[in-house]
């Protein structure tokens, strides 16, 4: 068993390189993805410098599996992730409100 | 290895030409890759019909597998023909240990050689394996967090099993723990990176990272909308009609709430900064009011009931006459 008693903080960001290493694509598709919008970087202004928000990593791996496995085009896979995301958004938001609802309609006596 | 009917698979003629394999994949892809499809088993279905598509869309490997199946079927037919063989009806074909084998080596042949990492990569493009080669892997999951522990910077220990391989290729899992800072304002579904903690590098590589996910434990009293928190408050009726002090629970301990007068089922009392905390400052709590009627149980109160129904001159469903 491996035991730390440091404690370990967070990253928030990643860089390009280290983007490239944890994702399923090339680099070169992930300068196609930040050039149809899919991912940006929050920091840098050319590759080497760019800076991405963690939540890069799943979105290129997503969009990925979408342009090989449904032979969806790299620009439309914008909208594919936008509208994906808008529905768990609002599948969230449904159980919420459920869950509100549950409260003011279930006998409390 | 069991022969599986490729055909079968995706639903479609041995004859079917190029486009009819291509449109029938496109169609039960759709239906369910893990990325779009909510079905059960949606993983496993997916790669059934990936693997099914990966063989029939290219000619030289549909051939190889053609030949194969002709040849169980033939073997079956003679078989069948003299003992009488036994049909397994759910592939048409009947699985002997020498067929099985022939199908398990022409299964490894195309897929035996691709790690699991890079199966739904298959169709692509440049890859990063010859980077990734010695790179431990990533790691994610899921972390669950109760709300209290959001508002501030928290310690909290973590145990999980690490994957690895040793040095014969067999796999092992060891146990690792780590303390980890969860910063103040985390939120559901939010994934935080932990550099190097993800499974160890093979030779001289870099170790892997570990994601986590959150997950906020739903809480008791506290519901979530956006970075705001509403806690349903039951009230007796006369809490609402002639107003109330109550002692009310927040995430950060109680406090004192003045209830006014003539309150109505379903009103909303706002408490700011008692809310989620988030990166541009703190949400708010929402105190939605529930007027909670009491059973009655004695002679005195339905006495009392009756003289308010009497005396108050209300009529709750006014509106209907409009």
């Amino acid at each position: 068993m491996t035991q730390t008693s440091e404690i370990i903080s967070p990253d928030f960001h990643l860089s390009f390189d280290e983007l490239c290493k944890s994702s399923d694509i090339s680099a070169e598709y992930i300068i196609e993805l930040v050039e149809y919008n899919i991912i940006f970087p929050v920091r840098g202004n050319v590759p080497h410098e760019w800076q991405f928000n963690v939540t890069a990593v799943r979105i290129v791996n997503k969009a990925a599996r979408l342009h090989n496995d449904l032979e969806i085009d790299w620009a439309d896979i914008a909208l594919v992730l936008n509208l994906l995301d808008e529905i768990e958004q609002l599948r969230n938001e449904n159980g919420q409100l459920k869950l509100q609802l549950s409260r003011f309609t279930a006998r409390s006596n | 290895m069991e022969f599986k009917d490729f055909y079968l698979t995706l639903g479609v003629e041995p004859t079917a030409d190029d486009k009819t394999i291509k449109t029938a994949y496109r169609k039960l892809a759709r239906l369910f890759h893990p990325d779009v499809s909510k079905h059960a088993n949606a993983e496993e279905k997916f790669k059934e019909i990936a693997e099914a598509y990966e063989v029939l869309h290219n000619s030289e490997k549909r051939a190889e597998y053609d030949e194969l199946r002709l040849a169980r079927s033939r073997g079956f037919d003679s078989r069948n023909r003299q003992a009488g063989a036994e049909f397994n009806s759910n592939t048409g074909f009947n699985n002997t240990p020498e067929a099985d084998q022939d199908f398990a080596d022409f299964f490894n042949s195309i897929f035996g050689s691709q790690n699991a990492r890079n199966r739904q990569s298959r169709h692509q493009q440049p890859h990063h394996d010859d980077v990734n080669l010695h790179r431990g892997r990533d790691l994610e999951m899921e972390w669950p967090v109760m709300l209290e522990d959001t508002l501030a910077d928290t310690t909290k220990p973590i145990e999980f099993m690490i994957p690895h391989y040793d040095i014969q290729g067999q796999l092992h899992e060891t146990k690792k723990s780590l303390n980890i800072k969860i910063p103040a304002g985390v939120s559901d579904g939010e994934r935080i990176r932990l550099k190097g903690q993800g499974a160890p590098a093979q030779g001289a590589g870099v170790n892997g990272d570990l994601y986590l996910r959150i997950r906020l434990i739903p809480h008791p009293l506290f519901d979530i909308e956006g970075h705001n928190l509403i806690l349903a408050l039951p009230l007796a009726p006369w809490e609402a009609a002639l107003g109330a002090k109550i002692t009310l629970p927040t995430l950060s301990g109680k406090i004192n709430l003045t209830i006014p007068p003539n309150s109505q089922s379903g009103e909303r009392l706002r408490i700011k900064g008692k809310g989620l905390v988030h990166k541009h400052g703190t949400g708010d709590l929402f105190v939605a009011l529930k007027i909670v009627n009491p059973k009655i149980t004695n002679e005195d109160a339905k006495q009392l009931w009756s003289q308010l129904a009497k005396t108050a001159g209300f009529d709750p469903r006014a509106e209907w006459s409009n």
